[in-house]
């Protein structure tokens, strides 16, 4: 018996049920008006510029704005949409179902991480798909796919991967809505909340989720409060990031075996 | 396959003791559990299928011991459980999420698992809604669907709990029938305060109370116990009085006939009638026997 078929499956099927959630697309959609908003709303702004004149700007400038665009607000969605994956199981009483299994806990509670968080990310990809393929229709540079590729891997995907463990293990602990009410808040005081206005924030630090570090440690692009990193510091950052992640994962793993031995 | 249980204790918190001291041998083929509300027959079903573990005693499933950690692995490979409250995931259809727990059991070669999957939905008789979501199901179908998942495996030992609480009559039978064709070489333990499910199914079976076992014999030897105590009284309509437990009572127009387990009444004229499984069980709940006997292999 292998594990890790299961943990496949459990993938698979925790990614089918995350993307037919309807609340998840009209979620998004509604983010997406806002986002579009802002983005459009003003025709001088630079990102506009970028936005739809991407041959204006260098490819990496205009590749990268997009993979921290499609992160500014977007993971919001995922945050809240990963956060019930594990009360779920006790509200619809599957739980006790899956413990007389011999599938692993670890191999089912990563298989969710991973199936769960690919399934609410998947609008947020097809955005960024989009933009990507706008991006090579206007500037007809094939490099645009392979920069798009480690743009998303390195600024987007550890920041997600950060969330969707916090998100998956802290409703284990708390109460859904009121851990979806924190996120929201953390999220804009965490990330875009400008470091200058006296109050402490993580925005200007390698926590930062949006990828601040990375893509100007990497590619030389500002798109968020950090305006100076080193590749160091952008490795750094990624490191912390799925290091944090990592752990988050294991302290769940230790946590609901805790809870199940206690029952 | 047998189960055997030794002293086996269950505490919860709050100095709850849901089972005491419980003393249980548990042959191959259909055994029932009867038992009020509260005996711990859910609890000990639970320790079984290795979702909680007990507070002290030993429990061995065939070769394995249900009290660690290694053993309890060893038997879910081998192992379908029915719970009481049967969770489903609501947005999967019944072939998905049979598929899903066919995965988890380690059924791994796809083209095998799906052949399974299907061969239960026919066994079930769902395959005709195979595509439908889990939430459009009535009770009695995803208890249709709970027994197909438990059978994914082909376990050699299947815990079903309350199987038939809340289905309507027609389920009831269908899912008896269905039952009483997984024994053979099986275990099948069979939870239940329902009489008649284990009077259909069984040959062997305990009756729990409080915790711990109060009778362990045959059905026959049950219904034993009961006789000599069954009456039926037939009176004007006023109640019989004495030391004994009403089981039924019918109103026959002029007359009223009551079915009795316990002592001679000293009011109204008593026959004495012979004991059915149900009286057996009336009688022993009020006796509360501790009496065991070893059951026919």
């Amino acid at each position: 018996m292998s594990q890790l078929a299961i943990f496949s499956g459990v993938m698979r099927y925790e990614y089918r049920m995350q993307i037919r959630r309807r609340s998840l697309w009209i979620t998004y959609a509604v983010f997406m008006l806002l986002l579009g908003a802002i983005l459009f709303g003003n025709d001088s702004s630079t990102i506009y510029k970028i936005i739809v004149h991407p041959g204006a700007v260098p490819l990496s400038e205009a590749v990268v704005y997009w993979a921290t665009i499609i992160n500014y607000h977007l993971p919001i969605v995922v945050g809240i949409m990963i956060a019930d994956r594990l009360p779920r199981d006790r509200r619809t009483k599957v739980q006790e179902l899956l413990t007389t299994t011999p599938a692993t806990l670890s191999a089912r509670v990563l298989g969710k991480y991973l199936g769960s968080m690919l399934g609410a990310i998947s609008p947020l990809v097809l955005v960024y798909i989009g933009s990507i393929v706008y991006i090579l229709y206007q500037t007809h540079n094939i490099m645009a796919i392979p920069l798009a590729i480690a743009a998303f891997a390195t600024v987007a995907l550890p920041g997600l991967l950060f969330i969707c463990a916090f998100s998956l293990a802290c409703t284990s602990v708390m109460w859904v809505p009121l851990y979806q009410f924190l996120f929201v808040g953390y999220w804009f005081w965490g990330n875009l909340f400008p470091p200058n206005r006296g109050i402490p924030t993580l925005s200007n630090t390698l926590l930062l989720p949006l990828g601040g570090n990375a893509a100007m440690g990497f590619f030389g692009v500002q798109s968020s409060n950090i305006d100076h990193a080193t590749v160091m510091q952008g490795v750094a950052s990624i490191v912390l990031l799925l290091g944090i992640a990592t752990l988050v994962m294991v302290a769940l793993l230790y946590l609901l075996k805790w809870q199940q031995a206690r029952q | 396959m047998h189960i055997y249980v030794h002293q086996l204790n269950k505490v919860y918190r709050g100095d709850v003791h849901a089972l005491n001291n419980l003393e249980l041998v548990i042959p191959s083929g259909m055994f029932g559990l009867l038992g009020p509300n509260g005996a711990g027959k859910t609890t000990f079903m639970r320790i079984l299928a290795g979702i909680m573990q007990p507070t002290s005693g030993t429990l061995h499933v065939g070769d394995y011991e249900g009290n660690t950690e290694k053993g309890r692995i060893a038997i879910k490979r081998f192992l379908g459980y029915l719970p009481q409250d049967l969770g489903v995931y609501p947005d999967l259809s019944a072939r998905e999420f049979l598929d899903y727990m066919g995965i988890l059991k380690g059924l791994e070669d796809r083209t095998m698992r799906r052949r399974r999957v299907e061969h239960l939905l026919e066994v079930v008789a769902l395959s005709n809604v195979a595509n439908r979501k889990l939430k459009t199901f009535s009770g009695g179908m995803k208890r249709r669907v709970g027994i197909a998942q438990a059978l994914l495996n082909d376990p050699q030992l299947l815990i079903v709990d309350e199987p038939t609480a809340g289905l309507d009559p027609e389920e009831r039978i269908r899912f008896r029938n269905l039952l009483s064709e997984l024994g053979g070489d099986r275990t099948v333990l069979l939870s239940t305060h329902i009489v008649e499910d284990i009077a259909q199914t069984c040959q062997n079976l305990a009756i729990m109370k409080s915790g711990c076992v109060i009778f362990q014999g045959t059905v026959a030897e049950m219904v034993h116990e009961a006789r000599g105590k069954v009456w039926m009284v037939t009176t004007q309509g006023l109640k019989p009085e004495g030391n004994f437990t009403v089981v039924s009572t019918m109103n026959m127009g002029t007359t009223v006939q009551y079915r009795i387990v316990g002592d001679y009444p000293t009011r109204g004229e008593a026959v004495l009638i012979e004991p059915n499984l149900e009286d057996g069980y009336v009688w022993l709940m009020r006796e509360q026997h501790l009496f065991q006997r070893m059951p026919v292999a």
